[in-house]
């Protein structure tokens, strides 16, 4: 019995010692990240490299506020915002008609996943041909509308589960009641599934936020994302390690607060509904 | 009255078709057509039919494409199944009691949901050869560590799954911890009373009843690693010696730097009608489910 009981004891070491390995190999990275943003040049370009900065300095995050300029970090928000918007606009009511109709039956829901599957490189050569010929490259408009290319699809489908575990009695009892479907849905629908909705706006902000590729296409300056912003500072010779970094933290916490506050339903927006999670 | 109900019905989802059909539709039958021709845009961009001639390119002449395709593969491949086997390793840890369980789990997702282009600079930073904090740390183990990571051309690509596998294991340890706890507990019950061993247990019920939330998580991390480019990007832009340059970073290169957009949407198209298939599959796999 007692060997038994020390076996137990080695072996959940073990299974804690390697979760503990997986959680500083995945948060390394962050740490050392945030680290060098107080860092000082002389600091981050030591040899051999130190952990802790031995002179801390907000340097890096006022040189990010007051000369690297903020305007693309706004542009990102304004980007991510109003895609957000016009995403949840389109797709609520498609979800919904999905959900409640069967609208086209399974072919359509299939069709608007494989939208989200669309390598985004074919769609870019096309989208900047366009964009070009009617000026919009380099403003605002053209990426909020390039990234509903892949929202679109990724709202409908994740709202059309949520709608679906909706219980249709509760709104088939208010339309008894004299609610018009329009009613049943403002009164009674969209405020019990706002939690989903919610979480359906969280991931489409991120998506957005996150996106690299079309932004790097369709805008130069005025429109430039914090993405293609922090892409320009991987230049082949130097890069402004400590500035980089303090863009880097800006740029991610509030992504990961977002995200954490979704994590529940991150296995199912992340596999579009495959897994439910 | 039901052609009205009808209309009624299909207004709901006519704002998505709209803009599906102006933002990747449409985009799509300009891009055939753009394929056929050439189009380059330093010489004015006038579109010139030449037919087949820039699928027969590709596909004949450019090696460098077929080098990106086995590149896209080569660093794929490789960083799929480790992301798999690490991530079915941790999901089975944490599918124990463990203290903690929700907070470990949520650092280990942060790297999931960080701009890909994040985890490329980060990762550019530790890598670097003299400063870099991953041969610091190997010089402390005493190892004479001197391995310029991207500029090496053997290490660039194993650099590059790194990355890669740093990024996107929580994200299958996620997918595959959904599915162990969906499975209820008596075959394990049974099995147990069988006199099984957890080997056999693992082997005969736990494999065989993850099959589908396995097959989904590698679906969707192959239908991604063609799409595979922010990380490339900061990290080598494709070098050295194109030795980690995919198939949508050369792509780019052919539109964007080169500025030959017919090729390059043919180039596009190839890739689509890969993606497709691997789409096709994954939705066959997911509809499957249902039936049970």
């Amino acid at each position: 019995m007692r060997i038994q009981r020390v076996k137990f004891y080695i072996r959940d070491t073990l299974i804690y010692c390697a979760l503990g390995i997986a959680l500083i190999i995945a948060l390394f990275p962050i740490v050392w990240t945030l680290l060098t943003s107080f860092k000082t040049i002389g600091e981050y370009y030591t040899y051999p490299p130190i952990w802790i900065p031995r002179h801390p300095t907000l340097a890096n995050y006022r040189y990010i506020i007051w000369t690297a300029g903020l305007s693309y970090l706004k542009n990102s928000l304004i980007i991510a915002s109003f895609n957000t918007l016009l995403v949840l606009a389109i797709s609520i009511p498609a979800a919904y008609g999905i959900a409640r109709f069967k609208i086209g039956g399974s072919n359509l829901s299939f069709w608007i996943l494989s939208q989200r599957m669309f390598p985004p490189i074919a769609v870019i050569i096309p989208l900047f041909l366009l964009f070009k010929w009617f000026r919009l490259i380099d403003t605002h408009i053209a990426l909020i509308i390039t990234y509903s290319t892949f929202n679109t699809a990724f709202a409908v489908w994740l709202l059309t589960g949520f709608f679906e575990e909706f219980p249709r009695d509760i709104e088939e009892a208010a339309m008894v009641d004299g609610c018009s479907r329009g009613s049943a849905i403002m009164r009674i629908v969209l405020p019990l599934t706002a939690p989903g909705i919610v979480v359906t706006a969280i991931f489409c902000f991120i998506f957005s936020w996150n996106e690299f590729m079309f932004a790097l296409i369709l805008t130069r300056e005025t429109a430039k994302t914090v993405t293609v912003q922090l892409a320009g500072f991987a230049s082949p010779t130097q890069i402004l390690w400590g500035e980089m970094s303090a863009l880097v933290i800006i740029a991610i916490v509030p992504i990961l607060v977002m995200a954490l506050s979704v994590q529940r339903y991150l296995v199912r927006g992340l596999t579009f509904g495959a897994v439910k999670g | 009255m039901r052609v009205k109900k009808l209309f009624m019905r299909y207004s709901y989802i006519l704002p998505v078709i709209i803009i599906l059909l102006g933002v990747t539709i449409f985009p799509l039958i300009y891009s055939l057509t753009l394929s056929f021709h050439s189009c380059d845009l330093r010489l004015g961009g006038s579109w010139i039919f030449n037919g087949l001639s820039n699928y027969g390119e590709a596909l004949f002449k450019d090696t460098r494409f077929w080098d990106s395709l086995r590149n896209t593969f080569l660093i794929g491949i490789p960083a799929i199944m480790l992301e798999f086997l690490i991530g079915l390793g941790l999901a089975l840890l944490l599918n124990r009691k463990i203290i903690g369980k929700k907070i470990i789990t949520s650092l280990l997702i942060l790297p999931v949901m960080m701009p890909p282009i994040v985890a490329g600079l980060i990762w550019r930073v530790l890598y670097h050869e003299k400063y870099g904090a991953i041969n610091g740390f190997l010089r402390n183990l005493g190892i004479n560590a001197q391995f310029t990571w991207l500029g090496d051309p053997n290490l660039a690509r194993v650099a590059v799954i790194l990355v890669d596998v740093w990024e996107w294991t929580p994200l299958m340890m996620m997918i595959l911890l959904a599915g162990l706890q969906s499975i209820s507990i008596e075959p394990y019950e049974s099995a147990k009373i069988d006199g099984a061993s957890p080997l056999q247990i693992f082997g005969y019920i736990t494999l065989p009843l993850l099959r589908l939330p396995i097959m989904a998580a590698i679906l969707i991390r192959l239908i991604d690693s063609i799409k595979l480019f922010d990380i490339i990007f900061v990290l080598t832009r494709g070098g050295p010696g194109g030795k980690t340059e995919t198939i949508s970073f050369y792509t780019y290169l052919v539109g964007f730097r080169y500025f030959r957009m017919g090729y390059a949407a043919a180039l596009s198209y190839i890739l689509l009608i890969i993606t497709v298939i691997l789409s096709m599959v994954f939705i066959r796999v997911m509809t499957r489910r249902e039936a049970y």
